[in-house]
C-alpha cells in the first residue's frame, strides 16, 4: 500500500506540473518560456490595458452565469414533471442520447437549425442557446436520482394546502434539493465557461470570449507571456467551483 | 405552467440532438456530394483513441485501486479536481511545457502523435480514474481472505479474485474513454500542430474551411455510429471473458 500511496501522489504531482508551468511562466520577468527572469507582474498590468481580453473574461463570465442559472432551473422543472415511472425512462433515454453522442453532431445540430429557421443565432444569444442546449442534458440527468429524495407526500401535502405548481417547487422541492442543485450549478458553470467547441461554432467575430481567444493562440503555438497571465485567470472559476463542490458533497454526505 | 416549460425545453433538445439526421434526408432527396474521409485515417483516429483509452486505464488503475482501499478525501479531491478545467486550457499548458521540454531536455512533442497521444491521457485520466474508482469501491474484503486463507498470495489474490471483479468497470472506463477520444478535435489540433489529423480534426475543416455543414453532420453521424458499434463490441468482449 505504501507504493501505491507513492504511485498516487506521483500522478497527482504529473497532473499539476502543465498547470504550475503555467502560472509559474505568467509570473516570470523573460519572454523566453525556458529562462527564468524573476518575478514580475507585468504581464498582468499588459493583460490590464488589453481590452479585448478583459472583454472576453467578462463574456465567458456572464455567459456561465446565464447558462448554470437557467439550465439548472429548467433542468429541476424536467426532473419534477417528468418523474412519473412512464417518462422517467423515455426523458432519461432521449436526454442521455445528446449527451453521449459527439459535440461535433451536436455543433452539427445547432448549425442546421440556424440554416433552416434563418433567425439569426450568432453572438452572445447564440451562443447562450448552444451552451443551454448542451448542458440542459447535463443538468437534467444529474438532477434526476435526486427527484427520489423528495418524497411524494410532501409534495401532495403542498398541493392539499394549496400551494400552486410554481410554489410547490420553489418552496419544497427547491430546498429539499438544494445539494444537488448547488453541484449541478457549479459543474454546469465550469462546463460552460471553458467550452470552445460549441462556442466557435455560434459566435461571431465581434463576440469573443476568453477561450476562443486562447485558441488563436493556442492552435498556431504560439507562446506569450499575456496569455500565460490569461489563461492563469482563467484557471480561478475552475478552482473556486472545485472547492465549492468538494466542501458542499463533504457537508451533505 | 412549469410542466409546459419542461415539456417546451425537453421538445428543444431532443429536436436539436436529432436535426442532423435532417442532412441525411439532403442527401437521399437531392443527392450532394458526399466527402468521406480517407480509410487510413479512420483507422489511425481508432487506433489512437483505443491507445489512449488503454495507457489512461493502465496509469489510473493502481491510484484508483488506492484510493477506494486507504485513499484520503483530499487524495480524491486532488484526483479529480482537474476534471474542472477545461479542455483548451490544458492543452495550451501542455504546448507550453513541451516548448520548455524541447529546450531543456531536447524531446520533441508537438507535432508528434505522441504529444497528442500524451494530452489525450492528460485529459481523460480522471474521467477513467473515477470510473475505476466506482467499480474498485465496491469490492469486498471477504473473497480476498478467503484467497489468503487458501494460500494465495497478495499478487495471486488481486490477479485473480479482485482484478477479474473490476473488469466491468475497466471496460466501462475503456468505452467512456474511447467516445470522448474519438471525436476528440482540440488535442489533435493545438498538440499535434494540424500534423497529426484526425476524423475529428476532418469535419472541423468541413465546417470551417470547405463551409459543408451537410458533410460534417453526416460524417459526424457516422462517427457517433461507429464509437457506439465500437461500445457494443467492447461491452461484449467483456463480458464473454468475464463469465
Amino acid at each position: 500500500m505504501r507504493a501505491l500511496r507513492l504511485y498516487t501522489w506521483g500522478l497527482i504531482a504529473a497532473l499539476y506540473t502543465p498547470v504550475a508551468v503555467i502560472v509559474a511562466l505568467s509570473l516570470n520577468d523573460s519572454k523566453l518560456p525556458y529562462v527564468w527572469g524573476g518575478f514580475t507582474v507585468r504581464w498582468y498590468l499588459s493583460l490590464l490595458q488589453w481590452e479585448q481580453a478583459w472583454q472576453a473574461l467578462l463574456n465567458s463570465l456572464l455567459i456561465a452565469l446565464a447558462v448554470s442559472a437557467a439550465s439548472t432551473l429548467l433542468g429541476l422543472f424536467m426532473a419534477y414533471s417528468l418523474r412519473g415511472d412512464r417518462y422517467v425512462v423515455l426523458s432519461q433515454g432521449a436526454v442521455v442520447m445528446p449527451e453521449v453522442s459527439e459535440a461535433l453532431a451536436f455543433a452539427a445540430a445547432l448549425t442546421l437549425a440556424k440554416s433552416y429557421t434563418g433567425v439569426d443565432l450568432f453572438g452572445p444569444i447564440g451562443v447562450f442557446l448552444a451552451h443551454l442546449a448542451y448542458t440542459l442534458p447535463t443538468a437534467h440527468v444529474l438532477l434526476v436520482p435526486y427527484m427520489s429524495y423528495v418524497g411524494r407526500n410532501v409534495v401532495e401535502a403542498a398541493r392539499v394546502l394549496g400551494a400552486s405548481e410554481a410554489k410547490t417547487v420553489s418552496a419544497v422541492v427547491l430546498p429539499i434539493m438544494m445539494p444537488a442543485f448547488v453541484a449541478t450549478f457549479l459543474i454546469v458553470f465550469a462546463n460552460s465557461f471553458d467550452t470552445y467547441i460549441k462556442t466557435a461554432f455560434t459566435t461571431s467575430p465581434g463576440f469573443v470570449t476568453a477561450p476562443i481567444l486562447l485558441w488563436s493562440y493556442a492552435a498556431r503555438g504560439r507562446g506569450d507571456p499575456t496569455m500565460y497571465a490569461l489563461a492563469t485567470l482563467m484557471l480561478i472559476p475552475s478552482i473556486v467551483a472545485a472547492t465549492i463542490y468538494f466542501r458542499s458533497i463533504k457537508r451533505y454526505s | 405552467m412549469i410542466k409546459k416549460i419542461a415539456a417546451v425545453s425537453f421538445a428543444v433538445v431532443v429536436l436539436l440532438f436529432y436535426a442532423p439526421f435532417l442532412a441525411l434526408g439532403y442527401y437521399i432527396t437531392e443527392g450532394g456530394e458526399l466527402r468521406l474521409p480517407s480509410l487510413s485515417m479512420v483507422a489511425s483516429t481508432l487506433l489512437l483513441a483505443a491507445t489512449a483509452a488503454a495507457i489512461s486505464i493502465a496509469v489510473a488503475y493502481p491510484a484508483a485501486y488506492y484510493l477506494a482501499k486507504r485513499g484520503t478525501e483530499l487524495e480524491f479531491a486532488l484526483l479529480t479536481a482537474p476534471l474542472w478545467v477545461g479542455t483548451l486550457l490544458k492543452a495550451y499548458s501542455l504546448l507550453v511545457l513541451y516548448a520548455v521540454l524541447e529546450k531543456t531536455v531536447g524531446v520533441a512533442l508537438w507535432g508528434q502523435p505522441l504529444g497528442v497521444l500524451v494530452g489525450m491521457v492528460y485529459e481523460y485520466l480522471p474521467y477513467s480514474l473515477l470510473t475505476l474508482y466506482a467499480s474498485a469501491e465496491k469490492l469486498s474484503e471477504s473473497p480476498v481472505h478467503a484467497a489468503r486463507a487458501l494460500g494465495a498470495s497478495r499478487i495471486q489474490a488481486f490477479l485473480r479474485v479482485e482484478l477479474p471483479l473490476t473488469l466491468p468497470g475497466v471496460a466501462a472506463a475503456f468505452i467512456l474513454v474511447f467516445l470522448f477520444a474519438a471525436g476528440e478535435v482540440i488535442m489533435p489540433a493545438v498538440l499535434g500542430a494540424w500534423k497529426v489529423y484526425t476524423f475529428g480534426n476532418y469535419i472541423w475543416d468541413l465546417y470551417f474551411k470547405a463551409r459543408d455543414i451537410f458533410s460534417g453532420s453526416v460524417l459526424s453521424l457516422m462517427l457517433t455510429g461507429m464509437s457506439l458499434l465500437a461500445t457494443y463490441i467492447v461491452v461484449r468482449t467483456i463480458r464473454s471473458l468475464s463469465i
